[in-house]
């Protein structure tokens, strides 16, 4: 089966002459469907511009970057864009939530970008959100919400409609660690449904959560891990976190 | 979850169709009633020029027409004859009827009433006639309708204190008063209507007729008279109305400018917001139609709100109107389609001046737009390259066409050339100021240096503002330059300068109508000198020259002297008056900086009138080589025959006027105390129109250019310091002070006040030069109080604002400017 996720020899250069920065050297990354992958490495070492590459937010310098088998830098603006509302959920660290929009509207705000009638939409942002216990918060603005609330609504909305490749740059950056955890349950429960998943984290106990661990270091990728033994896996045991 | 998939479309449509549309807008509306209060200027500014346009536009259709209206009714020709032989004149009327078909005859007698000055017309009208309408309408009673009865305007009622049901001895007759009446279209038309079988007994009489002019110019009368004929081309309302409504469009266009500027405001404060859509799948276009919805709706609002105000305030000034107008004038006959066109510009205009900045902002790297930090702009050297060519062809047109607008041609160019100057002026400037204030400020205090490189690397945003505020400030500016120079120029304001005074022996003529000169013994005229030396002397420093006419030789049959008159032809043996013919003197044609000494000689007649020009009431004779002379004022004499000439041609003269200038303007007080003196004396005094109304144009639109440019820096000020907020977080971390960072707020705005007052002042300057480059001494008395509270008033109240503002640390400076 194709991969959901290729990048292929990355690199990304900002600026250029004497302010000439390497966020990223020659970086290959391959994540399938149902794959969680953590991302950690400390700061400025090009974590967050690998998801934004690899979300299509910003273009390569060099490489090559696959979504679903498609070369992203074949496609149009308007193509990736749809590509984003079709098949990419982003959760950010500071949730970025449409300030103008109810917790449902945000949710639904892809697929009616994406043309599908408004009641439609907005029926399934009220299931995404119920999905994730926020069903009594559809009708509140972000600036009515928790932080927990707030990123939880952004994860429905990473993962409304269908979406196949999930990532999350610190999602639980701006949590306490218990919502931090929650977030995490639901971006693994996402992964287990069949969706291909990279998260940026600086904690390694949430990286834990992940099939994979990358450790990046001046734009370079230094390491990769498997966690033995995960949260998820001493959940299954019954041990209590 | 799972109907998703099979819900979602399956076109090839990359932008998501209707349904995204519809979410974008609905999020555009959501974001602009939470931050109405950041456009509320722009609304403001979109809300007024469109109650102008409404306003004005109303004002026009109702009040152009009423000249033609009060003389002819609604018909499109009039001809009148004057001193009608009774048989004769049943024979005209009759062949008028067939020449014409339907016809309104109009009938006028003078009578003389004991002890009062004016006498009382007896006009014989038919209340019922096709083109009667908007001439005479009933106020209370009935209309006469036998012999022996009249109506009486109000006027005449009081004058001769009667009323419905009373008598009045008029013309030998008694007549009973049944009505009252008046010309709805001129309230001062004073007279007593009678029956219209009247008519043939009257002194003078005018038949109304629907038709062209060249229909109205063959109709030989079968009596022989020779009717002056004169008609209009009917459609003056709608004409006015569409003048208003090209004046309005600019005031859009240049409102768009400013609205723009807003814009960009608006854009920048949602980019984060932006960056969101875009990483939730939004393309470029849904992008941009985030803001441009929202100029639309801000657009739409105003065009309602604007139509609104206009048409309340149109209503509310309507009974004050017709009393200052002399008119009667119903409020509902708007034109409705123009104000209708005026609501669409208004929205035009807004989506237009959101569409740049709309697509800036859906331009922006997503990654830059999520940061809330957009790249640093790359300087683009083409609009400024395009400024220069503008400037050029702008100044070149309004030198070109000068300030006297003749025709609509003429006036579509001095509209073609002042767009062309001021978006010229608007590409230029800011860029090449801002750099150069840079430079200038090297050497400044930290804060000022700071400021002034902050705004160099965000110009774009203060080029924007910097562009709106130099219009706001530069439109302030010109129309003081204007109102000012208007004051000693003639076809701005019309008849004098605010130092003039000009008494007449007779009545104040009218083109087409000049009354003959009153024939006065030495010792009269020797009475009337008195009074205008009195009337001199309630005036400062006053000199005072006689004015002289020519009179004809040898010609008789009108009651007083026979002055000189210049005539046109109007069509083939029909003339008509343009001016009497005075005698030049040196101080007269020094108005028209004309030497008299130095005139060829020659040269007979100097005139300002233009074309064929005939000599009369003697046999007429073309004027042959007249020097031309440069409009001046209208009231002041414009028709001149040379001493020589009229030496050589044994022509006699008469006092006629006399014109007092003065050093200082005259007072509305000293005006109304010549106007007492003059009718004590039985002459007349004409007086500078307008002048109070010239002085609060001046001050109106200083204040409102002031505070367009104060709110344009309210809003812009606020969004390159939250841009550069990083900056005074380490200037506070490396111990800046309050003080400082006060100073460096101040600094900002009021640098960009400085500059935005130079440029406006530097454009408005140069644009008014171009119009009276012939005439340059005009701008000479400089209006000081009103330029110097926008050059440094200004500034300095931007400055004052900035630094009492930033005492309070703004909330933006902490956090992303996100909402």
């Amino acid at each position: 089966m194709t991969p959901m996720l290729e990048m292929h020899q990355v690199s990304k250069i900002h600026g250029s002459g004497p302010i000439e920065v390497h966020a990223l050297k020659n970086v290959n990354l391959t994540v399938d469907r149902g794959e969680l992958v953590a991302v950690m490495g400390p700061s400025g070492s090009g974590k967050s511009t690998l998801l934004t590459i690899a979300g299509s937010l910003e273009d390569a310098t060099e490489g090559e970057v696959l979504i679903d088998g498609a070369a992203v830098s074949a496609m149009s603006r308007d193509q990736r864009a749809r590509m984003r509302r079709r098949s990419i959920g982003y959760v950010f660290q500071d949730f970025n939530l449409v300030a103008g929009l109810t917790a449902t509207e945000n949710v639904s705000l892809p697929l009616e970008l994406d043309g599908v009638a408004t009641g439609t939409a907005r029926a399934a942002g009220l299931e995404a959100l119920r999905t994730l216990g926020l069903a009594d918060r559809a009708t509140a603005f972000p600036d009515d919400l928790s932080g927990g609330e707030q990123q939880r609504v952004a994860v429905a909305r990473a993962i409304v409609g269908h979406r196949r490749l999930l990532l999350a740059d610190e999602p639980s950056g701006a949590l306490d660690s218990a919502n931090g955890e929650t977030v995490m349950r639901l971006l693994r429960d996402a992964c287990k449904r069949g969706m291909a998943g990279v998260v940026v984290t600086h904690d390694s106990q949430l990286a834990a959560w992940a099939d994979r661990v990358l450790f990046l270091r001046d734009g370079r990728m230094v390491d990769q891990t498997t966690p033995p033994r995960g949260p998820e896996s001493l959940l299954d045991e019954g041990v209590d976190l | 979850m799972a109907t998703l998939l099979s819900a979602r479309p399956t076109g090839t449509a990359d932008n998501g169709g209707a349904p995204a549309r519809r979410a974008i807008v609905r999020w555009a509306l959501r974001l602009l009633r939470r931050e109405w209060r950041s456009q509320i200027l722009v609304l403001a500014l979109l809300t007024l020029a469109v109650a102008a346009a409404t306003g004005g536009a109303s004002a026009a259709f109702n009040l152009a027409p009423a000249e033609g209206n009060a003389e002819r009714g609604s018909a499109d020709q009039s001809l009148h004859f004057e001193n009608a032989d009774p048989a004769g004149m049943a024979v005209d009327i009759a062949a008028a009827e067939q020449w014409f078909g339907t016809i309104d005859v109009i009938g006028r007698r003078y009578v003389p009433i004991p002890g009062m000055f004016e006498p009382v017309e007896l006009r014989s009208q038919d209340p019922g006639g096709a083109f009667s309408a908007p001439m005479l309408a009933l106020v209370d009673g009935r209309y006469p309708t036998a012999d022996g009865e009249t109506a009486v305007t109000d006027a005449v009622a009081e004058s001769l204190n009667v009323g419905v049901g009373s008598t009045v001895d008029l013309d030998d007759t008694t007549w009973a008063v049944v009505g009252l009446v008046e010309n709805p279209s001129d309230l001062s038309d004073e007279f007593a209507l009678v029956d219209p079988s009247q008519a043939v007994r009257s002194d003078s009489v005018t038949i109304l007729a629907a038709g062209s002019a060249d229909q109205a110019q063959s109709f030989r009368a079968p009596s022989g008279a020779s009717p002056t004929a004169s008609g209009g081309p009917g459609d003056e309302g709608a004409m006015a109305a569409v003048g208003v409504l090209v004046a309005a469009s600019m005031l859009l266009a240049l409102v768009s400018l400013v609205a723009a500027a807003g814009f960009v405001v608006v854009a920048q404060r949602r980019l984060r917001q932006l960056g969101m859509l875009a990483a939730a799948g939004a393309t470029e276009r849904h992008l941009r139609l985030v803001t441009v919805a929202n100029g639309a709706v801000v657009g739409l609002i105003a065009a309602v709100a604007g139509a609104a105000v206009g048409l309340v305030a149109w209503i509310a000034v309507v009974p004050g109107l017709e009393t200052a107008v002399g008119q009667r004038i119903e409020p509902s006959n708007v034109p409705w389609w123009l104000i209708a066109v005026a609501m669409v510009l208004a929205v035009v205009a807004a989506t237009a001046a959101a569409w740049w900045p709309a697509r800036s902002a859906a331009r922006v790297p997503i990654v830059a737009a999520l940061s809330g930090r957009p790249p640093r702009p790359r300087p683009n050297g083409r609009p400024s390259a395009w400024g220069l060519p503008l400037v050029v062809v702008g100044i070149a047109i309004l030198v070109i066409v000068g300030n006297a607008a003749d025709s609509f041609i003429d006036l579509v160019l001095i509209m073609a050339g002042t767009v062309s100057f001021i978006l010229g002026i608007l590409l230029l400037a800011p860029s090449t100021t801002i750099r150069a204030a840079t430079r200038l400020a090297e050497r400044a205090s930290v804060p000022v240096r700071l400021a002034l490189r902050d705004l160099y690397r965000y110009r774009s945003r203060s080029g924007a503002a910097l562009a709106a505020i130099s219009l706001a400030l530069g439109i302030a500016v010109a129309i003081v330059l204007a109102s000012s120079a208007a004051l000693y120029t003639s076809n701005a304001e019309g008849n004098l300068s605010e130092t003039q005074l000009l008494v007449r022996i007779g009545e104040i003529p009218s083109t087409g109508d000049i009354s003959p000169i009153p024939d006065r013994t030495q010792a009269e005229l020797d009475q009337i000198e008195g009074a205008v030396n009195e009337i001199a002397a309630t005036v400062d420093e006053a000199t005072v020259t006689p004015i002289d006419v020519a009179l004809a030789p040898d010609f008789e049959g009108i009651d007083g002297l026979p002055a000189m008159v210049l005539t046109e032809e109007v069509s083939p043996g029909l003339r008509r008056i343009l001016s009497l013919l005075y005698v030049a003197t040196p101080e007269l044609l020094d108005h028209y900086e004309v030497d008299l000494d130095t005139i060829d000689p020659s040269t007979e007649i100097l005139t300002v009138e233009t074309g064929p020009l005939w000599l009369e009431p003697i046999e007429p004779e073309l004027v042959q080589n007249p020097v031309q002379l440069s409009p001046g004022y209208t009231s002041i004499p414009g028709s001149f025959i040379t001493p020589a000439g009229l030496r050589d041609r044994g022509w006699e003269t008469a006092q006629a006027a006399w014109l007092i200038e003065t050093t200082a303007p005259i007072s509305d007080d000293q005006s109304a105390e010549a106007v007492r003196l003059a009718a004590n004396a039985g002459i007349t005094v004409e007086t500078r129109d307008s002048q109070g109304d010239l002085h609060a144009l001046r001050t109106g639109a200083t204040a409102a250019g002031m505070v367009v440019a104060l709110g344009i820096l309210a809003m812009t000020v606020g969004l390159i310091r939250t841009e550069t907020s990083g900056d005074v977080r380490i200037l506070t971390a490396t111990g800046a002070t309050r003080r400082i960072r006060r100073s460096l707020t101040a600094a900002t705005s009021g640098a960009l006040a400085l500059l935005g007052a130079v440029i406006g002042m530097a454009g408005a300057f140069l644009a008014i030069i171009a119009v009276h480059v012939r005439d340059l001494s005009a701008l000479i008395p400089v209006p000081v109080l009103h330029l110097v509270l926008i050059g440094v008033g200004v500034p300095m109240a931007a400055a004052a604002a900035g630094w009492l503002l930033a005492g309070r640390e703004p909330s933006t400076i902490a956090r992303h400017p996100i909402d």
